[in-house]
C-alpha cells in the first residue's frame, strides 16, 4: 500500500517538475519544489473579488450620499473652527477671552498645535468646495474634492501620530542623557481625532469610484497578479536561500 | 555585440526597463525629462551580451531641444540593431505617433506596452495581440516597475535580433502620396548615395515637413537645394495650401486610428477614473498651491520631529565615543586627562566636526523617503503643472519647472535637466536661477540653525526658506527675461501619468541612492574640508579669513548686541566647498557638545534676527563649487559661471540684510 502511494507521489512530482520553466530550474534548481508548491497553491486558490459591482452600486445610493454630505458638513465646521481658533492662538489669544478654552484644552497634557492652523483651514476649504458641488448635484466633482480633503485630513492624523511617538522617544532619550524628568511638549490632537472619521470616509469614497472590469477579463488580470506575486516570491527566496538550506540541514541531523 | 535602443515618449518608464534589462541603477523619476543624456549598459541573457542604450524621451522624431536631438541622432546615425519603443498603455494613441515615425524609418522595431496595470486601473483594456497584428511588429506587455514581463521582453529582444521584424511600410494616401511622388522623383538620381543610410520615403516625408536635418542630408548628398525647395514649395502650396506639416500630422493620426481599431476598450463610460478625480482638485487653480504647501509643511514637520530622537541618539553615540577616546588615551598616557594634540584632533575634527554632519542623516533619510513617495505617486509632475501658470507669467518656459524640482535634491542634475528647455534664452535663465532652489545639502544647515534658534517653529522656518528661494528664483527669472534674455515662446508639454501607489522597494532604492551620495560626499569632500578647517584653525589662518568675511556683515548683531564672530565668517567661507561643511566648521570652531540638545548650543546666541539673516544668506549664495563647474559646462562659457557667482553673492547679501532688519523690526514691536 505504502509503495503504491510512494509511486503515485513520485509520478505527481515528475509531472509537476515538467511544468516548471526550464530556465528557472537551471538557474535555481534548489527552488524548484518551492516554486511548484507556490504555483499549485495559486491554482487551487480561487480569486474572489472583495469589492464587487453590487457593493460599489450600494455605496453610490443617494442615501449614502446624504450621509456623506452630513458628515462633510460636521467635518468642515470642525476643521474650520479648529483652524480659526488656532490662528487666534497663534496671533495671541488672551487668557481671559471667551475662546481661550481652546488654548487651555489638552489631553494628557498635550495642547493644540498652533501652527497647524493653516492646514486645518485648507482642509476645511477643500471640504467646503465639495459641499458646494454636492448642493449643485455634481456628485463626481464633489467626491473628488472630498477624497482630497479626507485624504489630507488622514495624512495629517498619521503625521501627528508619528510626532507623538517621536516626542515620547525624544523624552525618553533626553531623560536617559540628562537624567531629567520626562517632559513631553507636544501639541496634536485635533488632526488625530478628526482622522478617525476622515480615514474611513476616504476609503468609502475611493471604493465608490472604482472602475471594475467585466468578470470575463478577470482570468487575464489574475494571470498578471500571479506573475507579480511569483516575482515577489522568487526574489524573497533568492534572498533567503542560504538560510533555508541551513535550516533544512539542521533538521536532518535531528531526525 | 548587438546594439539595442530604448525609445519612447517622456515618462513612460524607459529608464525602469533599462534598469531591469541591464541590472544597472540609473536614476528614475515619475516626471518627464529625468533622462537628458543617453545612458548605456549591457544586458546578459542566455549567454548573449547586448548593448542597451536608454534615450531621452521624445514625442516625435522632429526635435526641438538638445535632449530630443540626442535621441534622434542616435536612432538615425548609430543605426541600432533593434529599437525598443516603449508605449504608455494608458495613453496609447499619442504614444503611437513616435512609433509611426519609427516605422517610417524602417528600423527593426519591437514595441513594449508598459504600465498595463495603470491602464487597467483606469478601466482601459488593450488587446496587445491585435495591436501587434495591426502594427506588424511584436508587442510585449510589461509592468516594468514590478519587473513583470521583463523575461518575456528579454526573450523577445533575442528572438528579434535573430530574426529581425521590419514593420509594415507606411502607405500614404491622397495628397501626401502625390506630393511624395514628386519629391521622390527629384531625389531619385541621388538615391544610391542616400539609400545606404536613410530610407528614401522617410527622407521625402521629412523634406515635405521642412525638417532641417533632412535638408542637411539632402544637401550633403548633392541634391540641388534651390530646385528641390522650389518644387516642394509648389507642391505644398497646391496640395496643402501651405500646411503640409499639419496634413502629415493628421495623416499619421489617421493611421494610428486604424492601428488601434478594435484594440482599446474603455470601460469607464461617463465615470471618472480615480486619478482624474484627484487631478480635478490637486491641479485646481485656487487650491492646488495651498494643498501643495500643506503637504510640504507636513513633510518638514515629519522630518524635524520624527528625525529628532534618532539624531539625538547618534549625537549621544558620538559624545560617548569622544569620552572613550579620551579614556583610552588616558590609559595609554598613564597619568593625566588624555588630552593631547592627537586626541584633540580626533575628537575636535573627526567626531565633533565630521560626526555632527553625519548625525543629521536621519533627517535627510526621512526627507528623501517623503520626497520619493511624492515623486513616485506622480504628484510632483502635478506640481510642475500647477506652477506652470505662474512660471509662464514670468516668461519662463514650463519645462523650467522640472529642473527647479530636481534642484531641491541637488542643483547639479537640476542645471543639467535644463537641456530639455527649447528656447536658449529661457534655458540660460533657468540655469542661473536654479541655484536659489534649496538643495538637500542645505537642509542640515537649516535644521541646525532653525532648530537652535527657532525650536518651536523650525519646520515653519525651513519651509519659509524653501518658499523664499522659489519666490526669489521666479522673480529674477522674470527680471532676466525682461532684460538679459528676451524672446521665445513659452509652453509646457507634460506627461501626467495616472497616480500610482509607490512601492516600498522603489522608495527604498531612491532613498538609499541619495543617502549613499551623501555618505560618498561626506567621506570625501566634507571629511577633507573639515580636516582642512581644523588645521587652518590650529595655524590661525582661518581666523584671519573668518574675520574678513565676518567684517562684511558689520551691520549684523547677535542677540547680545555684539557683531558676528569670525567663526561664522569662516563657516560661510567653507560653505563654498559644500554646504554641509558649514555644520562641520561651526561644530569644530564653536565646540558643540554632540549629545546636548540643539537649543543649548552656542548658535542660540545669534538671536532670531541674525539667525534668520544668516539662514537667508546660506540659502541664496552659490550652492557649491560643483554647481559652478556645471554652470560653466552647460552654458559653455566661463563668463556665465563668474556672473552666477557674483549674482548669487549679491542677491544673498542683499536679501540677508533685508531679512535681518525685517526680523529685528518685528521682534522690536
Amino acid at each position: 500500500m505504502n509503495k503504491k502511494i510512494k509511486q503515485e507521489n513520485k509520478k505527481n512530482t515528475e509531472k509537476e517538475q515538467q511544468t516548471i520553466p526550464k530556465e528557472e530550474v537551471e538557474a535555481h534548481p534548489e527552488l524548484s519544489v518551492t516554486i511548484i508548491k507556490k504555483q499549485l497553491c495559486k491554482k487551487e486558490r480561487k480569486k474572489k473579488r472583495i469589492i464587487t459591482q453590487e457593493k460599489i452600486d450600494r455605496l453610490n445610493r443617494p442615501r449614502i450620499t446624504k450621509t456623506i454630505i452630513g458628515l462633510t458638513i460636521i467635518l468642515t465646521v470642525l476643521y474650520l473652527v479648529g483652524g480659526i481658533l488656532s490662528i487666534l492662538v497663534l496671533f495671541g489669544l488672551k487668557e481671559n477671552e471667551s475662546w481661550s478654552f481652546y488654548q487651555k484644552t489638552a489631553i494628557f497634557g498635550w495642547q493644540q498645535l498652533k501652527v497647524t492652523s493653516f492646514v486645518l483651514i485648507i482642509i476645511s476649504l477643500v471640504m467646503l468646495w465639495a459641499l458646494i458641488y454636492y448642493f449643485r448635484k455634481k456628485n463626481q466633482e464633489a467626491d473628488s474634492f472630498l477624497i482630497i480633503g479626507s485624504g489630507i485630513g488622514s495624512l495629517f492624523g498619521i503625521i501627528y501620530l508619528l510626532v507623538i511617538i517621536a516626542d515620547i522617544l525624544n523624552g525618553l532619550i533626553s531623560a536617559a542623557i540628562n537624567a531629567e524628568v520626562i517632559h513631553i511638549d507636544t501639541y496634536f490632537y485635533l488632526p488625530i481625532l478628526l482622522a478617525i472619521f476622515t480615514t474611513p470616509l476616504f476609503r468609502l469614497l475611493t471604493i465608490r469610484h472604482i472602475v471594475l472590469l467585466p468578470e470575463k477579463l478577470q482570468p487575464a488580470l489574475d494571470g498578471l497578479a500571479t506573475e507579480i506575486e511569483q516575482n515577489n516570491h522568487r526574489t524573497m527566496h533568492l534572498r533567503r536561500r542560504p538560510l533555508c538550506g541551513h535550516r533544512r540541514r539542521k533538521r536532518r541531523k535531528w531526525f | 555585440m548587438a546594439k539595442i535602443a530604448l525609445a519612447g515618449n517622456p515618462n513612460v518608464g524607459k529608464s525602469v526597463i533599462f534598469n531591469a534589462l541591464t541590472g544597472l541603477n540609473q536614476r528614475i523619476a515619475n516626471f518627464p525629462g529625468c533622462t537628458v543624456e543617453k545612458k548605456e549598459g549591457k544586458m546578459h541573457f542566455k549567454g548573449r551580451e547586448i548593448e542597451v542604450t536608454d534615450l531621452p524621451g521624445i514625442y516625435s522624431l522632429s526635435p526641438h531641444s538638445i535632449d530630443e536631438e540626442v535621441s534622434r541622432k542616435y536612432i538615425i546615425e548609430e543605426n541600432p540593431d533593434l529599437v525598443v519603443v516603449v508605449l504608455d498603455a494608458s495613453n496609447l494613441e499619442r504614444n503611437l505617433y513616435l512609433t509611426v515615425q519609427l516605422m517610417e524609418l524602417g528600423v527593426n522595431l519591437l514595441a513594449v506596452l508598459n504600465m498595463v496595470d495603470l491602464a487597467r486601473g483606469k478601466g482601459i483594456i488593450i488587446d496587445s495581440k491585435k495591436l501587434s497584428e495591426n502594427l506588424g511588429i511584436p508587442v510585449i506587455e510589461t509592468i516594468a516597475i514590478k519587473e513583470v514581463g521583463i523575461t518575456k521582453l528579454k526573450n523577445a529582444i533575442c528572438e528579434n535580433l535573430d530574426h529581425p521584424v521590419k514593420p509594415k511600410p507606411i502607405i500614404w494616401k491622397g495628397n501626401i502620396e502625390a506630393a511624395l511622388q514628386v519629391i521622390l522623383n527629384e531625389i531619385a538620381p541621388y538615391s544610391s548615395r542616400i539609400e545606404k543610410r536613410y530610407p528614401l520615403n522617410w527622407l521625402a516625408i521629412s523634406l515635405l515637413e521642412n525638417d532641417k536635418y533632412a535638408w542637411e542630408i539632402a544637401i550633403d548628398s548633392g541634391i540641388p537645394e534651390n530646385e528641390l525647395k522650389e518644387k516642394i514649395e509648389t507642391v505644398n502650396r497646391e496640395n496643402f495650401k501651405g500646411d503640409a506639416v499639419i496634413a502629415i500630422v493628421d495623416a499619421r493620426y489617421d493611421l494610428i486610428k486604424d492601428f488601434i481599431k478594435d484594440v482599446v476598450t474603455d470601460f469607464r463610460g461617463r465615470q471618472w477614473a480615480l486619478s482624474d478625480m484627484l487631478d480635478e482638485v490637486l491641479t485646481n487653480r485656487f487650491l492646488g498651491i495651498p494643498i501643495f504647501l500643506a503637504i510640504m509643511w507636513g513633510v518638514f514637520q515629519l522630518t524635524f520631529t520624527v528625525g529628532k530622537p534618532l539624531v539625538d541618539l547618534i549625537g549621544l553615540g558620538i559624545a560617548k565615543l569622544g569620552d572613550l577616546i579620551y579614556y583610552l588615551a588616558n590609559l595609554l598616557d598613564g597619568a593625566g586627562t588624555g588630552v593631547n594634540p592627537i586626541t584633540d584632533f580626533i575628537v575636535g575634527a573627526l567626531l565633533n566636526g565630521f560626526g555632527t554632519v553625519i548625525s543629521f542623516v536621519p533627517y535627510l533619510i526621512i526627507l528623501f523617503i517623503a520626497l520619493a513617495i511624492l515623486e513616485d505617486t506622480g504628484y510632483l509632475s502635478r506640481v510642475a503643472f500647477i506652477m506652470d501658470r505662474y512660471m509662464s507669467k514670468v516668461g519662463l518656459e514650463g519645462q523650467a519647472i522640472i529642473p527647479m524640482l530636481l534642484g531641491f535634491g541637488c542643483n547639479v542634475p537640476g542645471i543639467m535637466a535644463t537641456r530639455a528647455i527649447k528656447n536658449p534664452q529661457s534655458r540660460k535663465t533657468a540655469i542661473l536661477v536654479n541655484s536659489f532652489m534649496s538643495c538637500s545639502a542645505r537642509l542640515p544647515v537649516f535644521i541646525l540653525l532653525a532648530g537652535s534658534i527657532f525650536p518651536a517653529y523650525a519646520g515653519l522656518v525651513t519651509l519659509s526658506l524653501y518658499i523664499l528661494g522659489v519666490i526669489i528664483g521666479i522673480s529674477f527669472a522674470w527680471l532676466f527675461r525682461k532684460t538679459l534674455f528676451r524672446g521665445g515662446d513659452t509652453y509646457l508639454i507634460i506627461e501626467l501619468q495616472p497616480y500610482t501607489r509607490p512601492s516600498i522597494k522603489g522608495v527604498a532604492i531612491k532613498m538609499w541612492n541619495q543617502t549613499k551620495e551623501f555618505f560618498k560626499k561626506a567621506s570625501s569632500i566634507i571629511l577633507i574640508a573639515v580636516i582642512t578647517i581644523y588645521l587652518l584653525d590650529a595655524s590661525g589662518i582661518l581666523e584671519y579669513l573668518g574675520r574678513g568675511v565676518a567684517y562684511l556683515f558689520w551691520w549684523m548683531k547677535t542677540s547680545d548686541g555684539t557683531p558676528l564672530s569670525w567663526e561664522y565668517g569662516a563657516a560661510l567661507l567653507s560653505g563654498f566647498v559644500a554646504k554641509e561643511v558649514i555644520i562641520g566648521t561651526l561644530s569644530t570652531l564653536l565646540n558643540f557638545d554632540p549629545s546636548a540638545p540643539l537649543t543649548s548650543n552656542p548658535l542660540v546666541n545669534l538671536g532670531p534676527a541674525a539667525g534668520f539673516g544668516l539662514l537667508v544668506f546660506i540659502l541664496l549664495y552659490v550652492p557649491c563649487v560643483a554647481t559652478l563647474a556645471v554652470i560653466k559646462k552647460e552654458t559653455g562659457s566661463t563668463k556665465w559661471m563668474f556672473f552666477s557667482l557674483a549674482f548669487t553673492m549679491t542677491v544673498a547679501y542683499t536679501f540677508s540684510a533685508i531679512a535681518y532688519f525685517l526680523v529685528r523690526f518685528i521682534v522690536s514691536i
